[in-house]
């Protein structure tokens, strides 16, 4: 199936064709430029790197956010900041770790800000406010400290209270 | 002379903190912008700070301690604070620099906006002194075991299989007691902390173990950290320091600027002037007949957007006012009548525009947080414009004559005026004090007033007051879709559930009085009242009690209130035509 019109086709990688209207697609800086560089899509855009379910979560962000004004420099420097995520992309994160990591991933590598953005926000909420200890069951992350390297690191850390 | 008792660039005080101690002051004497220093003596009331440049100058500082006030003539830094901004600017910062941008920076405290003050509420590590450990692992032989390669286990997360770039770019937005605490995990998550300082130098800015010559500094500085039991105070820090990062990076908007001639507009009062040339700048923009677009720039302060300059295009030649910035957006005027400005405004300055019915320029008054305005042309195709060095502070279209009532009022939470279906009127307002609210509009044009809607049906309503005759602190609703509180929803308090449909609020009996705060009986269509004041004053106290009713086939959807420290002076009806509500 090829583009017809203002309609695209993508292919996932597991071989997956999905239509996808040209203004949707274009929140992704990687195929718009494609677009701008090639004139009119002719053929199936294939996309090696992400599989259907993953990209038919990020062609959904893509259509909510298609009418999102572009973001200045100071804008994204603003937005780095903060790690507030409006409702919708609340909820639209709330998948397991495996796909929020895989839409991170397809959002680097689709050159999409803003869902990128939404993504790395996502996963620093989660590291937020938690001990080592909880950061690690949340990740999964293994404690290679041994018991005397933790035992040494409080033993050979010393502080003047200077208040 | 008098400063306020607060840093002009971090707005924390003078605290027991013997670094909050050294002060250093800039104001005008004798028309020139001079930098001085205090060292703060607690026992006295008058802060003697002595001249940089001319060391046998001295000049008395009164530090006034009220929130409600707005310095003009003299800022007072936290040496510390100052400092950075010098590092930061990364150049010589002159005297008039410096002072024009604590001037940009000084919300309007004499209006009175409600919930806008932003002070550091704690003690903090010194910004500019180095924070190290007295003892850490790099002084132990074997520290290299900790960040030995072979000993790094990736486990079976799935977060260290995202490349090093997209981590970073998570760490980001993370405050450094979370940081600290995350390079705690593990080896892996160690393992980042040095290329992070490395891009992001502001999180951790002057902490080190002091092991310059050791790649391994940053890890082993995350593992005394973890240690160091105030290390959640290096996230005040952090926002300090990056606050002041962003405000030295505005000086170069003031790098340039010529002098104006006095006098020029007073930054207390910018509709009236000072006799110097260090006031805040005055334009008026004639808009010509042939106006295709009026162009607006925008500058973030404070994680905030500012409208900064203004520019008249005819599509032949294009006059601009103000800074201008790569935050531009158009106002299409081509061919149409000139309409009236719709404003979106805080105690820092106007934050969006539009004209008549087109789309806000950066964003609507609702969606900002910030209270709402409007200016009508009257006849003159001109637009008034007060700025300081940074941003616009008024805007207005210019009239000689007194603004309309609407024009004098800021409300938050939708200016009645710029929806299509609500009113407020002069006659339905009611103030404890007309002498203050005039002497506002004739010093800004304008003052704050917080509002209160319920265009859906009012189902719960409760009053808040200190008890006895102190006044109404605050005021919250019950909607049959949402609730929503103005003022302070603290102390004694009296409420009413109105009976819906059938039951509404039918009118509000003001009590004014000279001696007291206003009072506010509100009464329903059953005939029933609720009130928290006492209704009659004491034998021989003067009051007068005014009833604001809606006109025939309105009905009340809404109230606007002026606040006074934490009590309400000021009450008016919003109201629309019964039948545009059912």
């Amino acid at each position: 199936m090829a583009a017809s019109g203002n309609l695209l086709t993508f292919v996932s990688a597991d071989n997956v064709h999905i239509e996808v209207e040209r203004d949707v697609a274009e929140r992704s800086l990687l195929i718009k430029n494609m677009l701008e560089d090639l004139g009119e899509a002719t053929e199936d855009i294939p996309i090696p790197n992400v599989n259907e379910p993953v990209l038919r979560k990020v062609i959904e962000w893509c259509r909510h956010h298609k009418n999102d004004p572009p973001a200045s420099t100071e804008d994204e420097d603003s937005r780095r900041k903060t790690t507030d995520i409006d409702e919708w992309d609340q909820k639209f994160t709330q998948v397991d770790q495996e796909m929020l990591f895989e839409i991170i991933l397809a959002a680097n590598y689709l050159d999409i800000k803003g869902l990128l953005d939404v993504g790395c926000k996502t996963v620093a909420n989660m590291i937020k406010g938690k001990s080592p200890e909880e950061i690690r069951k949340t990740f999964n992350i293994q404690n290679d400290f041994t018991p005397e390297e933790e035992d040494q690191i409080r033993r050979e850390n010393e502080w003047a209270e200077d208040r | 002379m008098e400063s306020s008792k607060y840093c002009a660039i971090c707005f924390g005080g003078i605290t027991r903190a013997h670094w909050t101690q050294s002060l250093t002051t800039v104001l005008i004497r004798e028309s020139r912008v001079d930098i001085g220093s205090i060292r703060y003596d607690q026992n006295t009331i008058l802060q003697v700070s002595r001249s940089l440049l001319r060391p046998e100058e001295q000049t008395q500082i009164r530090l006034i301690p009220s929130q409600s006030y707005t310095p003009a003539e003299a800022f007072i830094m936290h040496t510390s604070c100052y400092r950075l901004v010098c590092e930061f600017a990364g150049h010589e910062v002159r005297p008039h620099q410096i002072y024009r941008l604590c001037q940009a920076t000084q919300p309007d405290q004499e209006r009175c906006f409600l919930n806008e003050t932003n002070r550091f509420p704690y003690m903090w590590p010194d910004p500019y002194t180095i924070l190290t450990p007295r003892k850490s692992l790099s002084s132990s032989e074997d520290s290299w075991l900790f960040f030995k390669p072979g000993k790094a286990h990736y486990g079976s997360t799935f977060l260290f299989k995202l490349p090093p770039e997209i981590m970073l770019l998570i760490l980001q937005h993370l405050p450094p007691s979370d940081l600290v605490r995350f390079f705690r995990t593990s080896r892996q998550a160690l393992s980042y902390a040095s290329l992070f300082c490395q891009l992001n130098p502001l999180h951790f800015f002057r902490c080190s173990t002091g092991a310059t010559n050791c790649s391994e500094d940053k890890q082993i500085l995350m593992l005394a950290l973890s240690t160091w039991t105030r290390y959640e105070e290096l996230d005040l820090r952090w926002q300090l320091v990056t606050k002041v990062c962003e405000l030295a990076k505005l000086l170069s908007f003031l790098s340039d600027i010529g002098l104006a001639v006095g006098p020029t507009p007073n930054p207390r009062a910018p509709l009236l002037h000072v006799q110097h040339q260090h006031g805040l700048h005055e334009d008026l923009i004639e808009i010509p007949n042939n106006v295709k677009n009026i162009q607006v720039c925008s500058i973030l302060l404070a994680g905030r957007r500012y409208i900064c300059g203004i520019g008249v295009d005819t599509g032949e030649s294009c006059l601009f006012y103000g800074n201008k910035t790569e935050s531009l957006r158009t106002l299409d005027i081509n061919n149409r009548e000139l309409e009236a400005i719709g404003l979106a405004e805080d105690a820092l300055g106007v934050r969006s525009m539009r004209c008549g019915t087109s789309p806000w320029v950066f964003g609507d008054p609702e969606t900002l947080g910030c209270w709402g305005g409007l200016s009508v042309p009257q006849g003159r195709r001109k637009i008034q414009i007060i700025r300081d060095a940074l941003k616009i502070r008024y805007l207005n279209w210019y009239h000689e004559t007194a603004p309309l009532f609407e024009e004098t009022l800021l409300i938050r939470n939708q200016h009645p005026s710029l929806s299509s279906h609500e009113f407020i009127s002069e006659e339905l307002y009611v103030q404890r004090n007309q002498g203050k609210e005039r002497g506002l509009v004739t010093r800004f044009g304008n003052f704050p007033t917080e509002a209160i809607r319920f265009s859906r049906e009012l189902q719960h309503l409760t009053l808040h007051g200190g008890g006895g005759l102190n006044g109404i602190s605050g005021l919250s609703i019950q909607t049959n879709s949402e609730s929503y509180c103005v003022g302070s929803c603290k102390g004694a308090s009296s409420s009413m559930t109105l009976h819906t449909p059938d039951e509404s609020l039918s009118e509000i009996d003001v009590r004014i009085s000279n001696l007291y705060p206003l009072a506010l009986i509100f009464r329903t269509s059953w005939n029933r009242e609720l009130f928290v004041e006492p209704r009659q004053l004491g034998e021989g106290v003067q009051c007068e009690i005014k009833a604001l009713r809606p006109p025939p086939d309105h009905c009340i959807t809404g109230l606007y209130f002026r606040f006074e420290g934490s009590v309400i002076v000021s009450v008016g009806l919003i109201f629309a035509l019964s039948e545009s509500m059912n």
